[in-house]
């Protein structure tokens, strides 16, 4: 291939899926490569921050290599590097940061750093060419909960987030509590598909609290006591009602607050992005709320749900039109905001 | 060419040699700020001599043990350097680069690494007076465990390396005459002793792959470390019944 001006390297190592690929012209994929660590934590039940730095250093090189070879580009073709900058675990940001400025330096093209959040994002962008901004996106994953009003290209307001767990965090934990296995969410979702939603009442926490904020440290108590009082009454326990129902409440209160958040900024689309998007139960009960409605609904493919580089390259590309760049002596940061 | 730097501990430092002369060298204190501090000072240095990354035939990478974090960072700088540039890598453990710059002062030499969490990171050397030679594994232990091992070994040793900032009272209170301490600079690793480390590596042909340095850990995760204690205790818990 001769050089393009458009050949974006995206990396991404912010939890615990060390990734590459190659966008061209911030749409078209050329390679997608995700190495997953689920294997190393699995018996953790829950992403152990050194043990993920760890094998990113051992990964993020040949996952690159890979995603040159899939995409046939050589580095000399790149026209510009993405890496994500944060939210995330440190220790894992800076792997995936160190190797893009040695990268970038040494092939002199530009870097930037892109918000994890607004890589999850623009994966809908990849893949719905219709989808414009504003609409209301909620990103929901393992490490994050956000409702977010996406104005314009680049332009965010975050009306609300969790106040405790993530809701892909609740999921495995309580996974790993019913010995469901790792990652959770997956776990959940399949054994929830047998289960009765409305067997089981748990709470809806903060579903008239007025604001656009979630808590489940709460749901998740109210599960572990359910278990254990039947578990002490030597009651028997159906594990797809409890998935089922432990699901629903989760979900109801992510939709309601979704379309109400879209109704009160007076957009028609909304947006589902990040790992837990993956989840059934969620994209069928907000697709059957929103439609009444007349609001539109998007969220990416399954493989572009979960953690990956393709969004990070996409929304990159975009940084870098804008003359943006990541400066060499630029740090992630754990909690980078989107504002 | 040689592109040599280290970030194990909190001395960010880096050097450029070629034919056994140092073309450049700077060291920075820098605890903590590594990733900001490690690609700026080698464009600061080459820039200073003229010299383009381009140029630059081999990297030499200090891959601990020391700060996790900071191995990391000198590895993956290390590894994304000569992966995009397409040319060969060469490792070399801190405690080397603290022992190398000290061949000349003694003949038993054990640099010393801070490993937090109660520990001292260690392995002691031997040197003819240019060429170093390391006795045995590095080890991880608690200083006082470290104190009991150099008093076995009953020789004159000279101790270099960053526990000394945390550990030099105990160590002066546990160990005997024969122990001296190196003068504090050289208590911090200095790339200039990458560079003969890494030619001879490169003489010798042992050189790597991109991918195939990585950080010396000695220790596991503390995640690690409690699984292998429960699963310890499980079994034993097992084999009463």
């Amino acid at each position: 291939m001769t050089k393009n001006e458009d050949l974006v390297l995206g990396i991404e190592t912010s939890c615990d899926e060390t990734a590459a690929a190659i966008v061209k012209d911030g749409k078209e994929i050329l390679s997608d490569v995700v190495s997953s660590q689920v294997k190393w934590h699995e018996k953790f039940k829950g992403v152990v921050p050194e043990i993920a730095s760890r094998k990113h250093v051992e990964f993020i090189n040949p996952v690159i290599e890979e995603a040159l070879l899939e995409a046939k580009v050589g580095f000399h073709d790149l026209s510009g590097i993405a890496v994500t900058f944060g939210p995330g675990l440190i220790g894992a940001l800076v792997i995936g940061v160190a190797t893009a400025k040695a990268m970038a330096y040494v092939l002199n093209i530009p870097l930037v750093g892109v918000n994890h959040l607004e890589g999850h994002i623009y994966a809908n962008f990849l893949e719905h060419s219709e989808l414009s901004p504003p609409f209301i996106a909620l990103v929901v994953s393992g490490g994050h909960t956000s409702l977010i009003y996406v104005e314009d290209y680049q332009k965010y307001k975050i009306l609300g987030q969790t106040l405790d767990d993530a809701a892909g965090e609740a999921f495995d934990k309580i996974a790993g509590f019913l010995d469901l296995g790792y990652p959770g969410g997956p776990a959940i979702d399949k054994i929830a598909k047998d289960g009765n939603p409305r067997a089981i009442n748990f709470p809806r926490a903060m579903m008239s609290s007025g604001d656009f904020n979630f808590s489940l440290s709460g749901l998740k108590t109210a599960v572990l006591n359910h278990v254990s009082r039947l578990r002490a009454e030597g009651k028997e326990l159906s594990l797809p009602d409890l998935a089922a129902s432990f699901e629903a409440a989760v979900v109801d209160v992510q939709v309601s607050k979704t379309i109400r958040a879209a109704e009160e900024e007076g957009v028609k689309t909304v947006v589902l992005a990040g790992g837990v998007a993956a989840n059934t139960s969620l994209r069928r009960k907000l697709a059957k709320e929103v439609e009444p409605k007349g609001i539109k609904l998007f969220y990416p493919s399954l493989g572009l749900c979960t953690d990956n580089a393709v969004m990070i390259a996409a929304a990159g590309y975009f940084r870098l039109k804008t003359g943006e760049r990541f400066c060499f002596d630029a740090v992630p940061d754990p909690n980078l905001s989107l504002t | 060419m040689i592109l040599a730097f280290d970030t194990a501990t909190d001395a960010c430092t880096l050097a450029l040699g070629e034919d056994n002369r140092v073309l450049a060298s700077k060291t920075v204190h820098a605890p903590r700020g590594h990733l900001e501090t490690l690609l700026p000072l080698i464009d600061q240095v080459l820039a200073e001599v003229s010299i383009k990354i381009q140029d630059v035939d081999y990297v030499a990478s200090g891959s601990g043990p020391g700060s996790f974090t900071g191995i990391r960072i000198a590895v993956s700088t290390a590894r994304g350097l000569a992966q995009a540039k397409d040319i060969p890598l060469v490792g070399i453990s801190t405690l080397d680069i603290l022992a190398y710059g000290l061949r000349a002062e003694d003949r038993f030499i054990c640099p010393v690494i801070d490993a937090k969490r109660g520990q001292v990171y260690f392995s002691v050397y031997e040197s003819d007076g240019g060429n170093i030679q390391r006795m045995g594994d590095i080890q991880s232990l608690a200083p006082d465990e470290f104190c009991s091992i150099l008093k076995k070994l009953g020789r004159p040793v000279m101790l270099a390396g960053d526990a000394l900032e945390a550990y030099g009272s105990l160590f002066k209170e546990r160990l005997d005459d024969l122990t001296k301490f190196a003068s504090p600079k050289n208590w911090f690793p200095d790339a200039k002793n990458i560079l003969p480390l890494a030619d001879e590596q490169i003489k010798r042909g042992i050189t790597c792959q991109y991918y195939e340095i990585m950080p010396i850990y000695v220790r596991v995760p503390i995640a690690e470390e409690s699984w292998q204690k429960r699963m310890k205790k499980v079994a034993s818990a097992d084999d009463k019944k």
